[in-house]
């Protein structure tokens, strides 16, 4: 990569020795070959196991089961669709999953097709990010440097493997900031607007990248003979494009609504503008920014996020602050560092706005941390050229963008080879016990059977394949099962009957979730579990993820965890009598335990810990430190 | 059976949606692509004066504006010596004529010898046979056609001598804008068909080597007339059949639009003369489909373009006839929610189309120095569905006339409404010329 870079930027070359190796040199690396190595670095080291971790997650079951079901013409979703999210990415992902000549199971699982489409994604983000630095900061070191953290950064591994609308959306708004910093024609322009929209439609938090999109297009446009078409045009399509939401609401009578959101649950009409409202006021208590350091976000922040990369976050917003200082006091690249720099703050402000924050929202903020890495690293590096003008020694032409070449190697051996979320994605089978969930089902379980399911095999039950059940018309999601009153109606549920749930599927998370739930939506899948005996389990080996199968059996509740029946191999007893010993009396729905942000939980802490399946959360000597201190007072 | 008529409705409406979206592609294609937009500019330094030019005059009871028209042409900045005017009439017009000649007479007495007039008692008497009995007098390299009621810019010929001697063309056609543009409701949208069919789409046409040519201000070399045995004198729509006939000859058409340049009209005085001269021509359109030439043209694309020209009038009454079948089916049915969306679709793309005739209006307004009204777009907008209607209308009468077999000339009636009010005006649209045009002394 070093010499990659050197050989592009070395451009003054005058001895005869260098006119003789270093064009040469340079026709065939320089410019061709950077992006090309970066992108593969990316393909390799997102593809290699992107089907084995991480482990599913229930919202990538959701995205998959609402884009099989535009798939196969049922509508948004195979459930009420009560417009939780706008419907672009899931869409997308259905004319992904039209295109495969193996169908929706094509490697395997359906969410593993999701990430093949993801992968495709995360790999025209990378190129165009690099596209995107590669302008701004004039250098492609620079460029290279930002493709690489984005790529290679252990968040991105892990929340940029699943199929989230996330990822697809990072990719439209980086096609749309391509489009309307790189676009010299009008339809180029009108183009990002059309993008813009998408973007949108498939995550509606693009709306927080909207002030630096007018800023550019005015940027673009406002020198150019088309500029009130360009404006009036761009304005124009993206606000068409994201009226086809309410408009589709509105079409089928769900724009207004005077139910609150979720109280669809009972009877309620889903609504658009309700919807919005709940998503709007998602607000979390415990969310604020100045709720150090005990609140939500900053849990997030140190637990979630900077267990796995502490590099781009701090890196990342010290770069961004640099960033700022820069555009504010050099007037000849104020431009590109507060673009960037302003990338980086409209969506940090939407993390810290105080709202529900979920672990995956940090996604569209990476590339853009990213970003200000590249440009600060590229300021920065620049004073090791001032050598060049005292001693005419040549090697110092190379050294700035040799650091930075150096920089992005070994940020990227880093990142893969010893950050502990790096090595586990390379080496961890997680989703591995799905498979064999799955796979136990079909032998085993009757086909109409009521099977109460999380949302990540709900697409494999229910496609048709071959074998004993063609599919499995009766496998719903807890979620659904407890909240839409169509499912518990088709179910024969009516209000409570959890007993006509015959199969508890238990992904790992899902007994937390329960148990933990707020509100009482949940009653009925709850009391289905508990009143459940587990007959097959399968744990991660050296790991704390498991799952189960549970049949539903007594009349007494069973309790959490129970013992697993004895299965002989290839003999199968569903109707095996529950162990009581593990029965517990009482639901252990309880109040929320204090918890404390630093109170970190690396292996085998099921109840007291939100599931993750990150295996090992380190950043342990800070924990440590700031635990002792917490003891002191 | 109800399965079928949605999928009918789907594609009927994203057919609709397809020629809207290409129709706005056209309008902005020059602004996409900022080569043709410098391209179509006129040059600023020009040759000497090498071409000699015969303007043809075809005129028919304008004795109200022949006269001034006349003078115009003959008072340009261009030798006299290399130029010619002929006002064609018909023998029996004798208004016209006396007009013309008192107009003559006192060119005469100031040294101006080029004009004279050609009168014709043969039939028909349509203004393509005046112009070949012009044609056949001319004695110019360059035959050009001026309507009775134009204002073409005096520097106009210098324009077309450079362009034809630089690049080595042999057909011109030189913008027109129509430019009362508050005289009537429907005057702003019919100003900006012109602007954007000028400015823009016959820029395409040209480069894809199809072009539908204007009335006037188009120059030919007169040795290609005559090869080409002139115009067609049954066609209503001569000059756009000249221009397939050219296209079918892979003759190149070099467009000019410079809004400083551009020769000057007026929209008809009312709503009647409208629809007359719109059936007149979306008839002419017709008979050139009919004759069939456009199917000789070199290339299958721009035989598919030449049938999306001339079909053009008879797919906005279409579009005109959607919007209230669509609405009604919106209404009166219970629409699957994904076809109720798709019937939608053209209702954006009409909507992007009045939003482009707004930002065009003020594009327009600038470009010729007038002040618009403050709810100009609102008016745009109440008299964007009317407007489609009315030439939605015009488009099945010309059909209507066509079957009935009615050909005769619904002549438009000529005030020069684009004179009186624009005087101040135009001399500040004519900068360059201010020295010798003055309007309040011609007018």
């Amino acid at each position: 990569m070093a010499t990659i870079a050197v050989s592009s930027v070395s451009t003054g070359a005058s001895s005869a020795q260098r006119r003789l190796s270093v064009p040469r040199l340079r026709a065939v690396m320089g410019g061709r070959l950077t992006l090309p190595l970066v992108l593969l670095a990316a393909l390799v080291s997102h593809a290699y196991h992107l089907f084995s971790y991480p482990n599913y997650t229930g919202d990538e079951g959701i995205y998959m089961e609402q884009a099989w079901s535009v798939l196969k013409g049922v509508g948004l979703s195979p459930y009420t669709y009560f417009y939780d999210h706008a419907p672009g990415g899931w869409i997308m992902i259905a004319a992904w999953l039209r295109l495969l000549p193996g169908g929706v199971l094509q490697w395997g699982t359906a969410i593993n097709s999701g990430r093949v489409f993801i992968l495709l994604l995360g790999l025209a983000s990378t190129a165009l990010l690099f596209r995107l630095a590669q302008r701004l900061s004039g250098s492609e070191a620079s460029a290279a440097l930002t493709a690489i953290v984005f790529a290679l950064s252990p968040l991105s591994f892990y929340y940029g493997r699943m199929v989230l609308l996330d990822n697809i959306m990072v990719f439209w708004v980086l096609l749309a900031l391509e489009l309307l910093t790189n676009g010299r024609t009008l339809f180029a322009l009108l183009a990002s607007g059309l993008v813009f929209g998408i973007a949108i439609l498939t995550k509606e938090n693009a709306v927080y990248f909207t002030p630096i999109m007018v800023y550019l297009l005015y940027n673009n446009a406002h020198k150019s003979h088309f500029f009130p078409f360009g404006v009036v045009g761009w304005i124009y399509l993206l606000f068409a494009i994201v009226s086809f939401y309410p408009l589709f609401a509105l079409l089928k009578g769900e724009l207004f609504g005077t139910d609150a959101f979720l109280l669809q649950a009972r009877g309620g009409n889903v609504n658009l503008l309700g919807a919005v409202q709940w998503q709007m006021g998602r607000s979390d208590p415990q969310g604020s920014i100045f709720n150090y350091p005990h609140g939500t976000f900053w849990s997030t922040v140190f637990t979630t996020w900077a267990s796995k990369d502490p590099i781009i976050l701090a890196a990342g917003m010290t770069a961004t602050a640099f960033n700022v200082v820069v555009g504010v006091l050099r007037r000849d690249v104020r431009h590109a560092y507060l673009v960037a720099a302003a990338l980086a703050l409209l969506f940090a402000f939407y993390l810290v706005r105080g709202a529900v924050l979920l672990e995956f929202y940090i996604l569209p903020l990476l590339p853009f941390l990213a970003l200000n890495i590249g440009l600060a690293a590229h300021l920065l590096v620049q004073p090791l050229r001032w050598p060049l003008l005292i001693a005419k020694w040549r090697a110092w032409r190379r050294a700035a963008p040799a650091v930075l070449s150096s920089l992005t190697i070994a940020l990227g051996i880093y990142f893969v080879a010893l950050e502990p979320t790096g090595r586990d994605l390379f080496t961890v089978q997680q989703t591995g016990l799905e498979a064999a969930q799955i796979a136990y089902i079909r032998d085993h379980i009757p086909c109409n059977d009521v099977i109460m399911i999380s949302d990540d095999i709900y697409v494999d039950l229910h496609e048709q394949v071959g074998g004993r059940c063609h599919f499995f018309p009766r496998a719903d999601s807890h979620f659904k099962i407890s909240s839409d009153p169509a499912v518990d109606q088709r179910l024969g549920i009516n209000n409570g009957n959890w007993r006509a749930i015959k199969w508890v599927i238990v992904s790992y998370g899902l007994a937390y979730n329960l148990a933990h739930a707020t509100n009482d939506y949940h009653k009925v899948a709850w009391n289905a579990y508990l009143h459940s005996a587990p007959v097959w389990q399968q744990r991660e080996r050296g790991g704390v993820v498991s799952v189960e199968i549970r049949k539903v059996v007594a009349s007494e509740p069973v309790g959490v965890g129970g013992t697993t029946h004895p299965v002989p191999a290839g003999h199968h007893t569903p109707a095996a009598a529950p162990s009581t010993s593990a029965t517990r009396p009482t639901p252990p729905i309880r109040a929320r335990q204090p918890r404390y942000w630093f109170d970190v939980c690396v292996t085998r802490c099921p109840a007291r810990h939100p599931p993750s399946t990150a295996r090992t959360t380190q950043f342990g000597w800070f924990t440590g430190r700031l635990r002792a201190k917490r003891v002191a007072h | 059976m109800t399965t079928l008529l949605l999928w009918l409705l789907c594609g009927f409406s994203l057919l609709i949606s397809a020629q809207a979206a290409y129709t706005v592609y056209l309008m902005l294609y020059t602004w996409n692509e900022g080569q043709a937009f410098e391209d179509a500019r006129a040059p600023r330094v020009f040759r000497p004066p090498t071409l000699s030019f015969t303007a043809l005059l075809p005129a028919r009871h304008e004795e109200a504006v022949i006269g001034r028209t006349l003078e115009r042409v003959m008072q340009t900045h261009y030798p006299p010596g290399m130029l010619e005017a002929i006002v064609i009439c018909e023998a029996g017009d004798s208004g016209t004529i006396a007009a013309a000649q008192q107009t003559i007479d006192r060119l005469r007495a100031e040294g101006i010898t080029g004009a004279r007039v050609v009168t014709f008692s043969d039939l028909p008497i349509n203004k393509p046979h005046g112009l070949n009995k012009g044609l056949a007098q001319a004695r110019g390299d360059i035959v050009t056609v001026f309507d009775a009621e134009d204002d073409m810019h005096p520097d106009i010929f210098n324009v077309i001598n450079t362009v034809m001697v630089e690049e080595s063309v042999r057909v011109v056609q030189s913008g027109v804008q129509l430019m009362n543009y508050d005289s009537s409701w429907f005057a702003a949208h019919n100003v900006l068909e012109y602007y954007f069919w000028f400015k823009s789409r016959l820029h395409f046409y040209a480069r894809s080597g199809i072009t539908p040519l204007g009335g006037n201000t188009v120059f030919f070399d007169t040795a290609l007339l005559h090869e080409l045995g002139g115009w067609d004198e049954t066609n209503l729509t001569e000059d756009a059949e000249i221009g397939i006939r050219l296209s079918a000859q892979n003759e190149r058409v070099r467009v000019i639009y410079d809004d400083e340049f551009v020769t000057k009209e007026e929209t008809p005085p009312n709503l009647r003369g409208f629809i007359r001269q719109r059936t007149r021509w979306n008839q002419g359109f017709l008979q050139t489909l009919q004759k069939g030439v456009w199917q000789t043209m070199p290339r299958r694309a721009n035989r598919l373009r030449a049938l999306h020209i001339l079909s053009f009038p008879f797919v906005q009454a279409v579009q005109a006839l959607y919007v209230p079948i669509s609405l009604a089916m919106l209404v009166l049915l219970k629409l699957p929610v994904l076809v109720a969306i798709i019937l939608f679709v053209p209702g954006y793309l009409l909507f992007a189309h009045y939003l482009l005739t707004v930002v065009g209006l003020n594009s327009f307004a600038r470009a010729h120095g007038l002040r618009l009204r403050r709810h100009g777009p609102l008016l745009l907008l109440v008299t964007y569905f009317p407007y489609l209607c009315v030439l939605g209308y015009a488009a099945g009468r010309a059909l209507w006339r066509e079957r009935l077999g009615l050909t005769n000339w619904e002549k438009t009636v000529h005030t020069g409404a684009h004179r009186q009010p624009l005087a101040e005006v135009l001399a500040v649209a004519y900068p360059i010329a201010a020295g010798s045009y003055h309007p309040e002394t011609t007018d």
